[in-house]
């Protein structure tokens, strides 16, 4: 193992891959501080580039970019009170305020640093959980990858659905998808009308494209506004001073770096729980063990965005480790990572362990780079950069959907890609607006082959018992609890509200009728 | 759950669900079990959008679906001491902008559906443009005409227009290797 982490790094440490690190790192910056625009749109787009790139230069463009998006939607969250993704609304809870109250550098340098420790302390985890893994997959057979692919499938689609139904739909849909083209077994065509393009299938840069890119540009077309417009307040000085200040604040309050760090790791290493509860259960965490705070939480106090951002980049880390070890995605971001993975040659899950440890490290070392990197350089763009956020989306989108069509055809060189991105863009649509999981379909689209090829193996050396196998069984019977979880919770939860609020209104009509009675008596 | 999401929701459920026992039943019957493992995912989500639809069908108009409740939201609500009203405002404008639905997607306003409209033809003419002409021109000609449709100003948009063209012309060219000027019309 030790030689596979000395691999890793030395394949990082040469000019091309530093270089694409730092361009990837550079785009990532802008495209968060962009309207509307977050991680997953930067890696559908930047995809295809990293395609024709081999696997140190293409990891390094891509996760670099991946890594600052998240700093730029810090940045963005503390200067305008726009997050760049949903979960980061916790970092503005205190950086906003901050940044009213003068102290944008402060809140910025907080954030930068407490970003950075937090993302080191997540690659830590990574490291640390790869001995373990490596120790589990030697009980992995055919039957267990094939039952790991049905959870990572099941957890995408139903922890990213609007229902439990609508994520099994989105899995399936996404499974059905990918078998179109040539069966890997008899080598039949298989729904491919004739149309030799389809033989080697429908083609995961047409999907992340159009499912990710167009239907976000469709979007943030139609809404029409800045972020600059819809924050209420741009600071004109941007960073101004103090950004020292809060490096210095973040070191001396490195227990809550830590305590958010571990609170983001494991949010990341339990697939489906995501940034939202990394986020906010840190924050929680530091507000209820401060006692006085100065100033309040939410009126501008660095700890509430030292935590929060301290969860947010350990969480990344923490994700890496299901989705490395098994091909689990835990989170939308890291489905489609296993779909550049695959693209670049890689089958993330017990054989990449197995064979390419040094692949494994290469991405813990780029993590831990770009986390400091991000947040250094993109401490020197914001005063720069920020002003990006003033763009209007009726320029952006126009031009990003050029680039995600000649990124599609980018990846096979034909034609037929555009069509397919469009016919994706179309399903991605109304997948937003129903509440269907596009990326559960993705996953699905993406281990498809696994699951197929997986079955079949399993079926030709057990027989239809292989199910019965005690680990196979196991996985399986998770994938039907968790799909059962939520509905009993909820069915359970709202008993229990009928309930209280029977005796709650029975309760009301009995100190009524007590009062009627006393105010009976008074007279 | 309006009459009209309702309907809506009915009618993809529906054609998913034909596709999907079009799917079964034509993988099946591919020879040597090779589309053995298809039809079995056809089946199961045939079976899934089966209980779809009736969960849709049950639901009254103006009953709402049951759904995961937005994470924000719930998590908002568990912190300790509550939200504050700064915070509960960040979080709803987070709700409202992340929590995509018919409403926001489909029930449009004049306005978001001019917008919609226009970035859809933008789309469509981009494919169509590409294989006709190529993409250099079709990058170029088209931008200029959607920013100009946006109301943006005609040097803002010529400047645009231009360096995506070149943009475009830099990477089909030197990146891909390709023709620049390809499709129907220059062969």
């Amino acid at each position: 193992m030790g030689q596979a982490v000395l691999d890793g790094l030395t394949q990082l440490l040469q000019l091309e891959p530093m270089l694409y690190l730092v361009l990837g790192m550079a785009i990532g910056l802008v495209i968060g501080f962009l309207p509307g625009l977050g991680g997953l749109a930067t890696l559908a787009l930047l995809s295809p580039f990293a395609f024709g790139m081999d696997a140190a230069e293409g990891l390094a463009f891509v996760l670099g970019a991946y890594g600052a998006v998240s700093f730029g939607g810090s940045v963005t969250a503390i200067l305008f009170n726009v997050p760049g993704t949903g979960e980061q609304v916790v970092t503005t809870f205190d950086g906003y305020p901050m940044a009213k109250n003068g102290q944008a550098g402060k809140a910025l340098g907080v954030s930068a640093a407490s970003s950075a420790f937090g993302g080191l302390f997540g690659v830590v985890i990574l490291v640390l959980c790869i001995p373990i893994a490596l120790q589990l997959i030697t009980y992995l057979r055919p039957p267990e990858v094939f039952a790991l692919g049905i959870i990572g499938i099941m957890v995408m689609g139903v922890s990213s659905a609007r229902t439990v139904v609508k994520g099994i739909v989105s899995g399936a849909l996404g499974l059905m998808l990918s078998f179109v083209g040539l069966d890997p077994v008899t080598g039949i065509a298989r729904m491919t009308f004739g149309h030799l393009e389809l033989n080697s299938g429908l083609g995961i840069t047409a999907l992340t494209m159009g499912m990710f890119a167009l239907t976000e540009m469709a979007v943030l077309y139609m809404r029409g506004l800045s972020i600059a417009q819809s924050g209420r307040a741009a600071q004109g000085n941007v960073a101004g001073g103090g950004v020292w200040d809060g490096v210095k604040h973040t070191a001396k309050n490195w227990k809550y770096v830590v305590s958010g760090g571990g609170i983001g790791a494991v949010s990341g290493l339990v697939p489906g729980l995501g940034g939202t509860v990394a986020m906010f259960g840190s924050y929680g965490y530091v507000r209820s063990r401060t006692k006085n705070p100065d100033p309040p939480f939410g009126q501008g106090n660095p700890l509430g965005v030292l935590a929060p951002e301290a969860a947010n980049n350990a969480k990344e880390g923490g994700s890496f480790v299901p989705t490395l070890a098994f091909g689990i995605p835990g989170t939308s971001g890291m489905a489609l990572i296993i779909a550049i993975l695959l693209g670049l040659g890689y089958v993330p899950g017990p054989d990449m362990i197995k064979n390419n440890l040094d692949v494994v490290f290469l991405i813990a070392w780029i993590v831990a780079f770009s986390n400091v990197l991000a947040s250094v350089l993109g401490l020197g763009m914001s005063p720069l950069f920020a002003k990006l956020a003033l763009l209007r989306p009726q320029l952006l989108a126009p031009a990003l959907i050029a680039v995600s069509f000649l990124g599609a055809f980018a990846d096979t060189r034909l034609m037929f890609a555009l069509g397919a991105t469009v016919a994706f863009a179309v399903l991605g649509y109304i997948f937003r607006a129903m509440g269907y999981s596009a990326a559960g379909l993705t996953i699905g689209f993406v281990l498809g082959p696994v699951v197929d090829q997986n079955l079949n193996l399993s079926l030709q050396i057990y027989g239809p018992e292989f199910i019965l196998r005690p680990i196979t069984l196991g996985l399986l019977a998770l994938v039907v609890v968790g799909g059962l979880w939520g509905p009993t919770r909820r069915t359970i939860k709202a008993r229990r509200d009928r309930r209280a609020g029977v005796s709650g209104e029975e309760h009301a009509s009995a100190v009524a009728g007590t009062q009627s009675n006393e105010s009976e008596v008074q007279r | 759950m309006t009459k009209s999401e309702r309907r809506v929701e009915l009618l993809f459920t529906l054609a998913l669900l034909i596709f999907s026992i079009w799917y079964a039943i034509r993988m099946a019957m591919y020879s040597n079990y090779a589309g053995r493992v298809p039809a079995v995912v056809g089946l199961i989500m045939a079976v899934a959008l089966v209980v779809q639809l009736v969960r849709q069908l049950a639901i009254r108009p103006g009953q709402k679906e049951e759904h995961h409740e937005t994470a924000a939201v719930e998590l908002a609500e568990q912190l300790p001491g509550g939200v504050g009203e700064g915070v509960q405002e960040a979080v709803d404008e987070v709700v409202e902008t992340e929590d995509d639905n018919h409403q926001t997607l489909f029930a449009l306003s004049p306005d978001r559906r001019r917008k919609l409209l226009a970035i859809v033809a933008y789309t469509l003419l981009f494919w169509i443009g590409s294989m006709a002409v190529g993409f250099v021109i079709t990058t170029g000609v088209l931008i200029f005409a959607i920013l100009l449709y946006s109301r943006e100003r005609l040097w803002v948009a010529l400047a645009w227009a231009l360096g995506m063209a070149f943009a475009t012309y830099w990477f089909v060219v030197g990146l891909l290797s390709a023709n620049p000027w390809s499709g129907w019309i220059f062969g």
